[in-house]
């Protein structure tokens, strides 16, 4: 069993790491200041919790974003917001803000998006392999990559309405 | 924005900066006890109901004088108390892990939501014998009773009662459980029927 600072300090190395994928995550799930914070802490409050049963050998990313998925897409996230007066919520989840129109547009898309191929765009974006979106998922890597081609088609095409995916995506 | 990996390196210049670890421990410490509670709350107009009807039932029973109707009283409280304890055990499950796959997830999901339901609908049914036998057990226990016809429309109204408020509480406990199950076989279908469409 180990000791309480030893997971506050992982969860800490967790978040120093992934926080910035995670805002974003949560700004691609929540267009709503309040909603975006509160998924966020859902999702904290779910890895520290998952947080014991980690095993080194699996890939964090992978475990990181099944947990945020899950939460994301399912019950935890669809309960009553309730929240605590004592904590001053904006301090700790600050909405990310865009610097650049073009970002702004890529969110504004890929909120569009139907809820799975939400999910499938985030992991997209973020750089994972199809084999490790699959895995989040559960779905075969084969199907991913499949999915995977639509989605970067219909994204670029969204993005640049006036001209065709395909040539846009290569 | 021609290639997927611009899309790849504007969406990751977002959102960086420093966090507060301090804010995020507090937080936590927060935000877990409030989850329990609203896991437990769910279940706590049963609660409430239960010890209403419990209290009266016990009183009436303490000052009933005829056997049967003492019978009656008890089958009732005993009926009321085991579907409080059954409505206990059920609320108590831990929750789900969260890490597995979406789709595990949302399988473990449904199959957890489907059995709360067959367990809703079955103790609410199966509990209405033991209390209406309870109720005709008071009402007839009562020497004299039974030879009035009023007494019998007064049962038949009771009993009536009795199923219609089990229908209304079942479609009114089972309301939001059914909508999440929904949604969420809405959501799996999503992600299995492309599955089957791209083989």
């Amino acid at each position: 069993m180990e000791p309480q600072s030893h997971w506050e300090a992982q969860f800490e190395q967790l978040l120093d790491k992934h926080a910035p994928a995670l805002r974003r995550f949560c700004s691609a799930y929540r267009r709503d200041p309040n909603d975006r914070q509160d998924l966020f802490q859902d999702i904290a409050v779910a890895l520290w919790t998952a947080l014991p049963r980690f095993r080194a050998e699996a890939s964090e990313r992978s475990w990181l974003y099944r947990i945020a998925h899950n939460v994301a897409l399912t019950d935890a996230a669809r309960r009553r917001r309730k929240r605590s007066p004592e904590v001053p919520l904006d301090e700790v989840t600050p909405a990310v803000q865009s610097q650049d129109p073009r970002a702004a547009e890529l969110l504004d898309a890929v909120q569009r998006l139907e809820p799975i191929d939400r999910g499938l765009a985030l992991l997209y974006l973020e750089g994972l392999t199809t084999a490790e979106m699959g895995g989040v998922l559960g779905i075969t890597e084969g199907n991913a990559a499949v999915r995977l081609t639509r989605l970067r088609q219909r994204l670029a095409t969204m993005l640049n309405p006036g001209r065709h995916g395909h040539e846009l995506t290569r | 924005m021609n290639l997927p990996d611009d899309m790849q390196k504007l969406w990751q210049q977002e959102g960086l900066r420093k966090e507060d670890h301090v804010m995020w421990m507090r937080l936590i410490q927060e935000k877990r006890p409030g989850w329990e509670e609203r896991v437990q709350s769910e279940a706590q107009a049963w609660y409430l109901v239960a010890l209403c009807i419990g209290s009266l039932v016990v009183w009436a029973a303490w000052k009933a004088r005829y056997p049967w109707v003492h019978v009656g009283y008890a089958l009732m409280a005993l009926t009321i108390a085991l579907i409080t304890i059954a409505t206990c055990v059920a609320r108590r499950r831990r929750p789900h892990p969260m890490e597995r796959s979406l789709k595990e997830h949302l399988e473990a999901l449904i199959a957890g939501y489907e059995r709360y339901i067959r367990f809703q609908l079955r103790s609410g049914w199966w509990a209405i014998l033991p209390l209406s036998a309870g109720l005709m057990s008071v009402i007839f226990g009562i020497p004299g009773n039974a030879a009035k016809t009023g007494t019998w429309i007064l049962a038949a109204i009771l009993l009536a009662g009795i199923l219609v408020g089990q229908w209304l509480w079942s479609k009114h406990s089972l309301a939001p459980i059914l909508k999440k199950r929904d949604q969420d076989a809405r959501l799996l279908q999503e992600l299995v029927g492309h599955e089957d469409a791209s083989r």
